[in-house]
């Protein structure tokens, strides 16, 4: 029964999902996620801006701001699809009529 | 019984016929809706006048285009894409070979879809399409050597009405224009906005101090010198320019996302006169 327990707490911690402990796994999930929203035809130019930022932060030596520039460039691509999803039917509300 | 399943398949079929008849209509009902739309929002404008964008009414705008218009300063563009223009290619054939009545005065033909490519050809794409025809290497797409021979091209087809031609007969031109109807009416970008919501709702209102131009008449008169520029772009310089300004990562220039674009935003001033190269603000 306990072992029942820990497995559940430990199986809901991971699906709850961790922010990436380094700046080369955030990066590369926000590249995954820039690269989805680019094969929908819809990525936003603040992805690759704050990636850019990310970048310089690294460089500078400030790790954690570039983890977390990195994340919000991945959330920027996430919203750029879910924006694709959405207009895949939402664009005939825009149309004009008489 | 019988009658009846044949009575209810009757209504069936007119209830489809009539949800597709709303739902994709025909691009001439479609461009006469655009049409109506904008002379009930600007009835003090003569349809011919929304060829000139902003300057049909802006009129301290106006005022000041008509002086610049004076000294144009795409003219030099136009001398420089005259003199391209008639450079033959390293195999001794030129731009005039590529194009029916020698490249003078087509421009209102474009672009076209090509069936047997199934794809939209623009002016643009013509040209590098004839340089590439020929050995010749292609001219970078939004500036420079192209937007000059496209400048030429447009000066030699001034007055001529717009006729982009689009049959109801053909799938592929239908889904061309269909695709970029789509994408003009799209949210994209952080700033979630379709071309759209600019030029179709808010045209005739200010972004800061400059006013938004109208769908009808957005592709009569390039390519285009902008002063913001500093020299003569091509019609999907401006796309490029709209999409970073929504924050939205712009398409290649000349893809087909783009030329789909074109081919929907011409057939919308289908009529309308040719009346580039133009300046704008």
């Amino acid at each position: 029964m306990r072992l029942t327990i820990l497995l559940t707490i430990s199986l809901f911690l991971s699906a709850c999902g961790t922010p990436p402990a380094t700046y080369a796994d955030a990066r590369a999930a926000a590249m995954t996620a820039i690269a989805a929203a680019t094969d929908r035809g819809h990525a936003w130019t603040t992805s690759d801006q704050l990636i850019d930022e990310a970048d310089k932060a690294v460089r500078d030596g400030n790790e954690s701001l570039a983890i977390s520039l990195a994340d919000e460039a991945r959330i920027h691509a996430e919203l750029a699809v879910q924006q694709a999803d959405r207009e895949a039917t939402a664009w005939r509300d825009n149309l004009i009529s008489n | 019984m019988k009658s009846l399943n044949l009575k209810t398949l009757l209504i069936v079929c007119a209830c489809v016929a009539l949800l597709a008849g709303v739902v994709q209509a025909d691009p001439e009902t479609e461009r006469q809706t655009m049409v109506d739309y904008f002379q009930k929002k600007f009835p003090n404008v003569e349809l011919a006048e929304f060829a000139n964008g902003i300057y049909a009414f802006d009129e301290n705008a106006r005022e000041q285009w008509i002086e610049i218009e004076d000294f144009p300063p795409y003219e030099i563009a136009i001398e420089d894409g005259e003199a391209f223009f008639n450079t033959p290619f390293a195999n001794g054939r030129g731009y005039a070979d590529c194009f029916e009545n020698g490249g003078i005065a087509v421009r209102q033909n474009y672009p076209y879809f090509d069936s047997s490519k199934g794809e939209v050809i623009t002016l643009e794409f013509a040209i590098n399409q004839c340089r590439q025809d020929s050995g010749e290497q292609p001219l970078p797409w939004m500036t420079g050597e192209l937007a000059a021979i496209s400048a030429y091209m447009s000066f030699t087809s001034r007055g001529n009405p717009i006729d982009v031609q689009i049959s109801n007969d053909d799938s592929g031109a239908l889904a061309a224009y269909a695709a970029g109807k789509q994408l003009y009416f799209t949210r994209r970008g952080q700033l979630n906005f379709a071309c759209s919501h600019c030029h179709v709702q808010s045209a005739g209102l200010a972004l800061r101090a400059d006013p938004l131009s109208t769908t009808l008449g957005q592709a009569t008169h390039w390519p285009v010198y902008r002063f913001k520029w500093g020299e003569i772009g091509t019609l999907h310089k401006r796309f490029k320019e709209c999409s970073e300004q929504v924050r939205a990562q712009p398409f290649e220039a000349q893809s087909a996302e783009w030329r789909n674009l074109e081919f929907y935003l011409t057939y919308m001033s289908n009529g309308l006169e040719i009346n580039g190269p133009a300046s704008r603000r």
